[in-house]
């Protein structure tokens, strides 16, 4: 990791097409035009678009697993087929192909291996992967029995294995639920902190809005818009003034003063209403004290190497001291899961 | 094949072969050796292609991709899982086998008779000899000569013919004749390169196969009498009266002082019956050793083993490109030319591979002169199986020469297998995995 060039871009796509051909060579679908995308260390950029925008062939061809029709792509300063390029990189596909007939840990321990990890340290960032996407409870159990939501938080759990610094995410939240999808963001703002790069294509744009730091939309083959989240959304109209429960005879003043001073302008006074997102991670929240459980995937607890606590760079056996007494309580934590069910 | 493998001890019990215990283990191995054959690479071609073709199709090769591995190295894992699998099998009817067969050999015989003829004649690895006939290469030169002239004096030599050609053709013609044996003549053979007897109860065998002139069906009147003369009066000479039907090989054991220091050995053979007996080429020889069995099975199945490791390589560079229900189906196809070999190579020799109907005239011949170049170009290119599927070694107790296996490794696994990884390797390395195949 530490041969990389530390402020490069972590892609950079320039000119990018894709054309598509039929078996006689003939071009079929232009499925990329020219798309020019740079994605810096450290930032989270996610790539929208309405469905068939090539928003998955830009995954694949940063990947290698297509080849451009024409223009360049480099992936940590490498082509996308380098193995060196490909070590630094996790990828969660849109769907989840894993191998059905191993169990979570088999998988895991695959993936590892191809990775040379030690068998110690497999064992100990499998331990941590698992608690993670909170599939402690069925690390045995064939991925072919796995519901889709728990193949695809395995699917996260795999393309994390290798703490890579590149984090590359095909419809990340498809097939979670509620709870998995905040999980995930959270997940996504720990990478983040950590530095590590994230590259996540959506069409769901209350992901984007939370997660990213960027966002590239792509129509019809081209980039459309690009920016910040915060500028974009910015409206530079209007202004919002949130406080406690305000009674008739103050909004009436604050009325008064506001076409007073600015003259006339539309007001608009609401309650404001919780989302339903919030409602239900509180429903489940309280469901979980409890001590009600499902069969499936339990909760995850973002902790061990992802936190960046056990696999910091250079420091990767450093792993006594305070870390011992965190793995600890994540430990009762996924016991008390366990004795719940 | 797991079927297959349990159904084995039974054999014993199921065939009957001829009677006798010799019979019956021969009868058992060749069933054994050409099913296991046949499964082992049945077996290779579906699994080899459906491995690779499958983690395509079910895209799961789009992680695997995506980590630190190159794309030969996937390739090349998926061939070792089959060809561990495959050596895993032949392992398993390897021991089974060997042990069904000493079991068959000793099986219900108290008098021991056939067992020994089992084990002394069967279960055993012999080192072939071939003996060579001793012609009067003087005399045949002068016939093929002496017609040569005869013909050219007739004017019968076309312009075009080189004289060479011709009396090579000749001789050779006059030397098929030398063997060909008449009533009441003697025939001579030696052979070279024997060791020579260690102690008085050393022993060999002369292992000889004859046709006759008049041809099938034969009688049991129909045996052909003789006199085997084994040694000369400076060793010791041995005389063997035969009375064997001819078209299938006999034996005989002889005592190893019939060699001479310098390892020679002559043999001698009066012909009695009112035919002609012909001897071919190597169908004379001296059988001698007593390697161990399982040596000579080990290398039977290592043999497969080269075949089977050939197709699985071939599978993978297939399954490369195709899907799978069309990979294997080449690969079927792949197999039995495999195992037709020369069949194939002869039947494009010999028979007229364009019709006339839609090409007529001239075309019809630059048609058929490409189509068998092709067609031999491939033949040529596919190893031929029957070569080294040396079941009639095994079953006779002759042992499988070591440059066999050495050629089969050389030539079918590593050259041929080797040359379709390669092209296998290349496909794939330019392949859009992501990318369906239309």
């Amino acid at each position: 990791m530490s041969d990389l060039p530390s402020d490069g871009p972590v892609i950079e796509l320039v000119e990018l097409t894709k054309i598509f051909k039929d078996f006689w060579n003939r071009p079929k679908v232009a499925a990329l035009q020219g798309v020019d995308l740079t994605v810096r260390r450290g930032e989270v950029l996610g790539l929208l678009g309405p469905n068939g925008s090539g928003k998955t062939t830009t995954i694949r061809l940063i990947l290698g697993l297509l080849f451009p029709t024409r223009g360049i792509i480099r992936v940590l300063g490498f082509p996308p087929r380098h193995v060196k390029a490909k070590e630094q990189i996790g990828y969660l596909p849109e769907e989840s192909h894993l191998y059905q007939y191993l169990t979570a840990e088999e998988a895991l321990h695959f993936y590892g291996r191809l990775f040379h990890l030690s068998s110690k340290e497999r064992q100990r960032r499998i331990e941590s992967l698992l608690q993670l996407v909170g599939l402690v409870g069925a690390r045995n159990r064939p991925i072919r029995e796995y519901s889709k939501g728990m193949a695809r938080r395995l699917g996260l759990a795999q393309a994390l294995i290798n703490d890579p610094e590149l984090l590359i995410l095909d419809e990340p939240t498809a097939g979670l639920d509620p709870v998995g999808n905040r999980e995930f963001k959270d997940l996504i703002l720990s990478l983040k902190e950590r530095g590590k790069t994230i590259f996540l294509s959506s069409h769901l744009l209350a992901d984007v809005e939370d997660a990213c730091d960027r966002i590239a939309v792509l129509y019809g083959g081209r980039i459309c818009m690009e920016g910040n989240v915060s500028d974009l959304l910015a409206r530079k109209d209007a202004t919002q003034i949130q406080t406690g429960k305000l009674s008739k005879q103050t909004l009436r003043e604050i009325r008064e003063l506001i076409v007073q001073r600015e003259g006339e302008l539309p007001v608009h006074v609401d309650v404001p209403k919780e989302t339903l997102e919030g409602l239900f991670l509180r429903a489940v929240a309280e469901a979980r004290e409890k001590r009600l459980s499902t069969s499936g995937a339990g909760q995850g607890q973002l902790g061990g190497f992802l936190a960046g606590e056990e696999f910091q760079p250079g420091s990767k056996e450093a792993t006594h001291g305070p870390q011992e007494e965190h793995r600890k309580e994540d430990h009762s934590v996924i016991d008390d899961l366990v004795r719940g069910e | 094949m797991l079927v297959f493998v349990l159904l084995l001890p039974a054999l014993p019990l199921l065939v009957k072969g001829d009677g006798t215990q010799k019979g019956l283990v021969q009868l058992i191995l060749t069933y054994t050796f050409l099913l296991a054959h046949l499964l082992i690479l049945l077996l290779t071609c579906v699994l080899a292609t459906s491995t690779v073709c499958g983690e395509i199709e079910r895209k799961e090769v789009h992680i695997t991709d995506t980590k630190p591995l190159r794309r030969w190295e996937f390739l090349f894992g998926k061939w070792l899982g089959v060809m561990i699998l495959d050596a895993f099998l032949l392992l398993l009817i390897g021991s089974v086998s060997y042990g069904v067969t000493l079991y068959a050999a000793r099986r219900g015989d108290p008098a021991k008779l056939g067992q020994q003829e089992a084990f002394k004649e069967v279960l055993v690895s012999r080192r072939a000899t071939p003996a060579e006939a001793v012609l009067a290469k003087d005399k045949i030169h002068e016939a093929a000569v002496q017609e040569l002239d005869a013909m050219r004096q007739r004017g019968e030599i076309a312009p075009k013919l080189e004289e060479e050609t011709l009396l090579a053709s000749l001789e050779a013609k006059y030397e098929k004749w030398a063997r060909n044996i008449p009533p009441g003549a003697m025939a001579k053979w030696v052979a070279k390169g024997l060791r020579p007897a260690r102690d008085e109860t050393d022993s060999i065998y002369v292992r000889y196969l004859y046709q006759s002139s008049e041809g099938e069906p034969f009688g049991e009147q129909d045996t052909i009498h003789g006199l085997w003369r084994i040694g000369s009066p400076e060793t010791a000479l041995y005389q063997m009266p035969v009375d064997a039907t001819p078209g299938t090989a006999h034996e005989f054991e002889v005592p190893a002082q019939a060699i001479s220091e310098d390892g020679t050995l002559e043999l001698q053979f009066i012909h009695e019956s009112p035919i002609l007996a012909i001897f071919q080429e190597k169908d004379v020889q001296i059988l001698q050793g007593r390697g161990p069995f399982y040596l000579n099975e080990a290398k039977a199945l290592l043999l497969l083993l080269c075949q089977a490791a050939f197709l699985a390589a071939f599978a993978v560079a297939v399954s490369t490109y195709l899907t799978f229900p069309v990979a294997a189906l080449v690969m079927f196809v792949v197999l039995v030319a495999c195992l037709a070999g020369e069949g194939v190579a002869d039947l494009i020799e010999t028979s007229a591979l364009v019709q006339p109907f839609p090409f007529p005239g001239r075309s019809r011949y630059v048609v058929d002169r490409g189509l068998r170049i092709f067609l031999r170009m491939i033949v040529t290119l596919l190893p031929k199986f029957g070569s080294y599927t040396p079941v009639d070694l095994l079953i006779t107790g002759r042992e499988i020469p070591s440059a066999l296996l050495v050629q089969g490794v050389a030539f079918i696994a590593c050259l041929r297998g080797g040359a379709v990884a390669v092209v296998g390797c290349l496909i794939y390395r330019f392949r859009e995995l992501a990318r369906v195949i239309a």
